[in-house]
């Protein structure tokens, strides 16, 4: 079974550092990483917390349709998806197998300097996701502080109201 | 597979509603969104056909609020049910942390719910998810038609460990958040010793 991902601080903020360069650089409205199972890792730009989740799990769930498909044509997987409309548009790349970049833009950014960025952008990306899984893998690493530790089963009981 | 952000102090969980077709689980999944307060779930996404079945999945985000200073967070999603749509449903077990599986009590469903139970094997299987570890709820839904099968009788073939099993009536919402609750815990309790 997969184990759970987890993210530190460190690099959580080189994350966060890059997606804000990159948005200064590319003009872009709303840049945020999602994993293959739907769960947003980071983002920059103006959303709300619920519709950023379920446009991650939207995007989740349209790549792993799109790369099954690339799989029944015997291709590689694809690394960009590009979706275009007259307002705003996407431009989705892959980071990783498992986390994915993803580009809101309108028609004040150009999409030659966005591939151009979002090319060195998830070349860093890819390191620091690197870096996570080594930390994930060093027990050393891990931090002290679970969050269930010490969760009884009544703190569990009092976020449903009971 | 949980996302645990200590920067941000958030846990996301992913549950997955499974069963057969027409047995009730975009039903569970619209009463929780109807029931929960506003500010605490995204939209709610559903990917249906004209007919409204599900073609791809339903899905929303709950915010159940904050354990010890991380926010929790439930991604729920449900699975197309119609045999046909296998492919769709592997890709929505990916990563899961916890199944509910929402059977059909009514006679005429009980080879379609064997038949689901079998296929939510093999989904688990390709992602080499232990069902032995994995949490799991069985819920026995419809329990209000007449044509049903006798709760022991669904116990003894579709449960397959000492599961909670939950009676409901998903139209009604009777059982639903019960189900809800049941398998958060099994989740977060299976965390809980997972990050020790």
């Amino acid at each position: 079974m997969e184990e759970n991902f987890i993210i530190y601080n460190e690099e959580y903020v080189l994350i966060r550092n890059n997606l804000n360069d990159l948005k200064e650089n590319t003009g872009a409205e709303i840049i945020f990483i999602t994993d293959s199972e739907g769960h947003c890792i980071a983002s920059t730009g103006e959303m709300e917390d619920s519709r950023l989740n379920s446009i991650s799990s939207l995007i989740a769930g349209s790549i792993a349709a799109v790369n099954s498909i690339a799989q029944m044509l015997n291709i590689e997987k694809f690394g960009t998806i590009l979706t275009e409309s007259t307002q705003k548009s996407l431009h989705i790349s892959l980071i990783n197998e498992k986390t994915m970049l993803i580009v809101m833009f309108d028609k004040n950014s150009n999409l030659g300097i966005i591939r151009l960025r979002v090319k060195t952008a998830t070349q860093e990306l890819e390191k620091i996701f690197v870096k996570i899984n080594e930390k994930l893998h060093s027990s050393a690493m891990r931090e002290n502080d679970s969050p269930f530790e010490g969760v009884s089963d009544e703190d569990i009981d009092e976020i449903f109201g009971d | 597979m949980s996302f645990l952000n200590y920067s941000t102090k958030e846990i996301n969980f992913k549950i997955v509603y499974y069963g057969p077709g027409l047995s009730g689980k975009t039903t569970n999944i619209k009463k929780i969104y109807e029931k929960v307060k506003s500010d605490s779930k995204g939209k709610l996404v559903s990917l249906a056909t004209e007919t409204e079945r599900t073609l791809f999945f339903d899905f929303f985000p709950l915010d159940l609020g904050t354990v010890k200073g991380y926010k929790v967070k439930f991604h729920l999603y449900t699975v197309p049910g119609q045999i046909y749509y296998s492919s769709s449903r592997k890709l929505i077990m990916k990563g899961v942390d916890g199944v509910v599986f929402v059977a059909d009590s009514q006679r005429e469903r009980f080879e379609a719910n064997i038949e689901s139970l079998h296929d939510m094997f093999d989904n688990l299987k390709e992602y080499n998810i232990d069902f032995t570890t994995l949490p799991y709820v069985l819920q026995l839904n419809k329990r209000d038609l007449s044509n049903i099968s006798p709760v022991i009788e669904l116990n003894a073939t579709l449960r397959k460990k000492e599961e909670p099993v939950v009676e409901a009536i998903s139209l009604k919402g009777d059982g639903v958040i019960e189900t809800l609750k049941s398998i958060s815990k099994l989740i977060m309790v299976n965390v809980k010793q997972k990050l020790r």
